[in-house]
C-alpha cells in the first residue's frame, strides 16, 4: 500500500503521526479567504518535492485563522514553526532549517558547507 | 590541500574524527544537547577519518586514517585546537564542555602544526600540542 502524499491527522493519531518519520511536516491551514499564501498549495508541492524524503500532513480540525507551518525533527529532538510562508524559497528554507542534521557527517556534497582546513603554516612531523 | 573558508556565519567548528560509523553515530549522540546548546556559536560535525586522512593530520589528530579525536577549528582566525583524549568515555562530554570553554577564554594555544608520532605523549614540546590540560 502506497503512503498517501499528504497525510489527513485527527486529534487521535496525532501524536504517533508527528513521531512516525524522521522529519515530519505539518501545515494548518487558514480559511481559504485568508490563505493569501496559497499554503494549500504550496504544501502540495512541497510534499510532491520531497515526498521520498519527509513525511507531510494536515490536521482535521477547524480552519485557524492563519496559515502555520510545523515541523518535527525526530533524530535531532527539535521542533521548528513558521508563519513566513509568502514565497516558495522561503519554504524551501524552512524544510532545510528543519531537515538538516544538528550534527552532519562530512561528506564531498557538502564539503563546501562543513569542510574548513588551515594548516598551520610550520606544519610538520616530529 | 585547499584552504576552504567555509564558515560564511562566522562560526567555529567542532570535528569528531572515526574511521567507525558506530563511533561516529554515538558521539553524535552523546554530544546532542551540546550542539543544541551551542549551535549559534558551533557547528559540530562528524568525519570519517578513512575518507578524509589528510584533514584528520591537518585538524592535529595523530592516526591519519585510523586517527580518533576531536579538534576545533576557528576558520576566521585560521586556528586549530585539537583536544587530548579524555580519560574515560563517561567524562568525554565534560572535557569537551571545557576545552571550548578555555578555547573561548583564550586559554588554549592554537595547534602551532607540530605532529606528535605519539598520541599517547601528554607531555608537550615547547607547550605546542595539548597542553591545555
Amino acid at each position: 500500500m502506497t503512503r498517501p502524499l499528504i497525510t489527513e491527522v485527527d486529534g487521535g493519531n496525532s501524536n504517533s503521526f508527528i513521531a512516525s518519520d524522521d522529519v515530519v511536516f505539518v501545515a494548518q491551514l487558514a480559511a481559504a479567504s485568508n490563505d493569501e499564501t496559497k499554503l494549500g498549495e504550496r504544501f502540495h508541492e512541497m510534499a510532491a518535492h520531497h515526498k521520498d524524503q519527509f513525511t507531510f500532513g494536515i490536521p482535521i480540525s477547524d480552519d485557524v485563522e492563519k496559515n502555520l507551518l510545523q515541523c518535527y525533527n525526530n533524530i535531532d529532538g527539535a521542533s521548528f514553526r513558521t508563519t513566513e510562508l509568502d514565497t516558495f524559497a522561503s519554504i524551501e528554507t524552512f524544510v532545510k532549517k528543519c531537515s538538516d542534521p544538528l550534527i552532519p557527517e562530512l561528506t564531498r556534497r557538502n564539503e563546501m558547507e562543513y569542510l574548513s582546513v588551515c594548516f598551520p603554516s610550520s606544519m610538520r612531523l616530529e | 590541500m585547499t584552504v576552504v573558508d567555509q564558515d560564511k556565519s562566522g562560526k567555529s567548528l567542532v570535528y569528531y574524527f572515526s574511521p567507525s560509523a558506530g563511533d561516529r553515530d554515538k558521539w553524535k549522540a552523546s554530544n546532542r544537547p551540546l550542539a543544541r546548546a551551542y549551535a549559534q556559536y558551533l557547528t559540530f560535525v562528524t568525519v570519517d577519518s578513512a575518507a578524509y586522512p589528510e584533514m584528520v593530520t591537518g585538524m592535529g589528530i595523530a592516526g591519519g586514517a585510523t586517527g580518533v579525536g576531536v579538534s576545533v577549528s576557528n576558520p576566521r582566525m585560521g586556528q586549530v585546537f585539537p583536544m587530548a583524549k579524555p580519560v574515560s568515555e563517561a567524562a568525554a562530554v565534560g572535557a569537551l564542555v571545557q576545552f571550548i570553554t578555555k578555547i573561548s577564554q583564550g586559554l588554549i594555544q592554537p595547534w602551532g602544526g607540530v605532529m606528535q608520532q605519539s598520541q599517547e605523549d601528554s607531555k608537550s614540546k615547547d607547550g605546542e600540542l595539548r597542553d591545555e590540560l
